[in-house]
């Protein structure tokens, strides 16, 4: 983590990312956004990344390789995975089996898509607030 | 003045002259008297010198005179010894004459003693032929002494077998004595035993003539036995034919249950599924009728705001139905997992998840659960909370709610329930509520999945709350009543076995 590098989302869907993107710029976070369309440009993203990123916010349901197969190398891969935390599912689906699955590869939280801008604001307010104060492994590299 | 001058001059030079010529003189002296000393000294060295010679011949002096004294007495003692000389000559003068008679006389013997050895040597030869003879005599007695010793050594060996032959029969001898005694006892007790087997013959003898009479009476009821036996076989035949069929319903029935399980597995799956894809876009439909009633709320006008308002609670409905079912077909697939549970603890959470509820309809809830109880907590959880908070969202308005939860221990026979088994014992857990109550009627169908007894407008639900609790029941192999009357409250009786 360093505390002022960007912030990843990886996200194919556009309306997604437009509710994202307006309800952070209401946040007036000097971090920047930058979106990944799919778990193939992110697992290459993240192995060629030089500057490491303060969060990344992840969907599970993304095209070509999934969230939970992009988790899943990022997990296994002990040169990124240091700098990919904190790493943070961001999904429609709130189910036992997928917060079990998600948290036994290591992931930092799992927060479920809200279904209007004022939670969705709040919830970004509160992750980035939380890490903000937080120390991570990246911040010695 | 010159002159008396030069007087003086003259005469200076003149003492000074002397006073060299003295000084000169000193010198001399000085060195005749070095000398003198040097004499002296050496004058003194050598006549320590001579006194140290003196002394030597002083010395010397006294030994000459000490020796002349000792010359003088080895004088005296020479004359004397001169004399016994001359005595002991004139001894041995008259002692060569006696000799000379001897020596005569011993030549007189010699001549004696030659013979006498002739004689000797004769005897000598004659002994060693004696001695050769005795030899050979002794050679042949040490033989036969040797042969003698052997034999008697032989014997000894042969003596010593003989004594241990000897103890052996001994040994022997006194064992066919007690083996004798014992056949002597064992003939005794065959006579006896003849004796009682003569006894016993008789007895068996009678015996036979008895079984006799048995046999007799057993052919005859073997024979009805064997007409039994074939009236059984027929009626065997015929239920081996009524079991094929059965089987062959039975192995039907198994087809349909195994077609119904995968059905129904199809069925559950395809809602999980669905309702999850079904989140996505109604989600999305969600936040923007938020985004629009909030950036646009001045381009709209009142009933443009009014049916988008209308447009979110049904976005909302659907939603909580979609969650609803994704918790039905949930609670069929997770994992049956019982643990001993203290469902006081489960009803304590749900008072503070539904805290604020329970406040605004100043709602108490009593429980008295005074043992564990043989559930899937998970589910369970999920059961209490549908029917807590169904009970807070049936409540009559102007009656504070009040809510009783009990168990106890119960035995199946105690009770009238045929979906029960009557020998098992039972948890029953009863919650009662003094809520709206429901007509009699419907008591069976709101267990069903959709199946609402209010106009959405007046209690807001889904209709799939009370079908998840029955659901859960069924996991628990159990039932589950619910009994009420309108505006008298409502109570819901489980049953679930205790073990």
């Amino acid at each position: 983590m360093n505390k002022n590098g960007p912030i990843l989302i990886i996200e194919d869907d556009i309306d997604d990312r437009n509710f994202i993107q307006s309800a952070y710029n209401k946040l007036n976070y000097s971090n920047e956004l930058v979106f990944l369309d799919d778990g193939e440009m992110a697992i290459n993203y993240l192995i060629q990344m030089v500057k490491i990123p303060f969060l990344i916010i992840s969907d599970l349901n993304i095209p070509r390789m999934n969230g939970r197969e992009l988790r899943s190398r990022v997990h296994q891969n002990e040169v990124i995975r240091i700098k990919c935390v904190p790493y943070i599912i961001f999904s429609t689906t709130v189910s036992k089996t997928f917060i079990d699955d998600a948290y036994s590869m290591g992931i930092q939280g799992y927060f479920k898509k809200p279904a209007n801008l004022t939670d969705l604001m709040d919830i970004l307010k509160n992750i980035v607030d939380y890490w903000k104060i937080s120390y991570a492994p990246g911040m010695y590299m | 003045m010159d002159v008396k001058s030069d007087e003086l001059i003259e005469a200076n030079k003149e003492l000074a002259f002397q006073h060299e010529e003295k000084e000169k003189r000193a010198a001399e002296l000085s060195i005749a008297n070095k000398e003198l000393d040097f004499q002296n000294t050496e004058k003194e060295k050598r006549a320590e010198e001579l006194g140290i010679a003196n002394k030597e011949l002083v010395f010397q002096n006294a030994e000459k005179e000490k020796r002349a004294e000792e010359l003088i007495i080895a004088n005296k003692e020479l004359v004397f010894q001169n004399e016994e000389k001359e005595k002991r000559a004139a001894e041995l003068s008259i002692a060569n004459e006696e000799l000379l008679f001897q020596n005569e006389e011993k030549e007189k013997r010699a001549a004696e003693l030659s013979i006498a050895n002739k004689e000797l040597v004769f005897q000598n030869e004659e002994k060693e032929k004696r001695a050769a003879e005795l030899i050979i005599a002794n050679k042949e007695l040490a033989f036969q002494n040797e042969e003698k010793e052997k034999r008697a050594a032989e014997l000894s060996i042969a003596n010593k077998e003989l004594v241990f032959q000897n103890e052996e029969k001994e040994k022997r001898a006194a064992e066919l004595i007690i083996a004798n005694k014992e056949l002597a006892f064992q003939n005794e007790e065959k006579e006896k035993r003849a004796a009682e087997l003569i006894i016993a013959n008789k007895e068996l003898a009678f015996q036979n003539e008895e079984k006799e009479k048995r046999a007799a009476e057993l052919i005859i009821a073997n024979k009805e036995l064997a007409f039994q036996n074939e009236e059984k076989e027929k009626r065997a035949a015929e239920l081996i034919v009524a079991n094929e069929e059965l089987a062959f319903q039975n192995e039907e029935k198994e087809k349909r249950a195994a077609e119904l399980i995968i059905a129904n597995k199809e069925l559950l799956a395809f809602t999980y599924i669905s309702s999850h894809d079904l989140q996505e876009p109604l989600r999305k439909i969600q936040t923007f009728v938020t985004v629009i009633l909030e950036n646009e709320n001045a381009n709209l006008s009142e009933n443009g705001k009014y049916n988008f308002q209308r447009m979110q609670l049904a976005a909302g409905r659907m939603q909580q139905l979609i969650e609803d079912l994704l918790a039905f077909s949930r609670i069929s697939t997770t994992d049956h997992k019982f643990e001993k549970t203290d469902l006081n603890i489960i009803i304590e959470e749900i008072k503070l998840d539904l805290k604020e509820t329970i406040q605004e309809k100043k709602a108490t809830i009593v429980s008295n659960i005074p043992t564990d109880i043989n559930i899937i907590p998970f589910q369970f959880r999920q059961l209490m909370y549908n029917l807590i908070s169904n009970a807070l969202k049936f409540s009559r308005p102007e009656v504070p709610l009040q809510i009783a939860i009990k168990s106890e221990n119960v035995k199946s026979m105690e009770f009238n329930n045929s979906r029960l088994s009557p020998d098992k014992n039972y948890s029953h857990i009863t919650i009662k509520d003094n809520g709206i109550g429901f007509e009699p009627e419907f008591n069976e169908r709101i267990f069903e999945v959709f199946q609402k007894l209010h106009s959405k407008e007046v209690y807001a639900g889904t209709g799939i709350g009370l079908a998840i609790v029955k659901k859960i029941i069924e996991n628990h192999n159990g039932t589950i009543t619910a009994t009420g009357q309108l505006n008298e409250g409502a109570t819901f009786d489980i049953y679930i076995p205790a073990n």
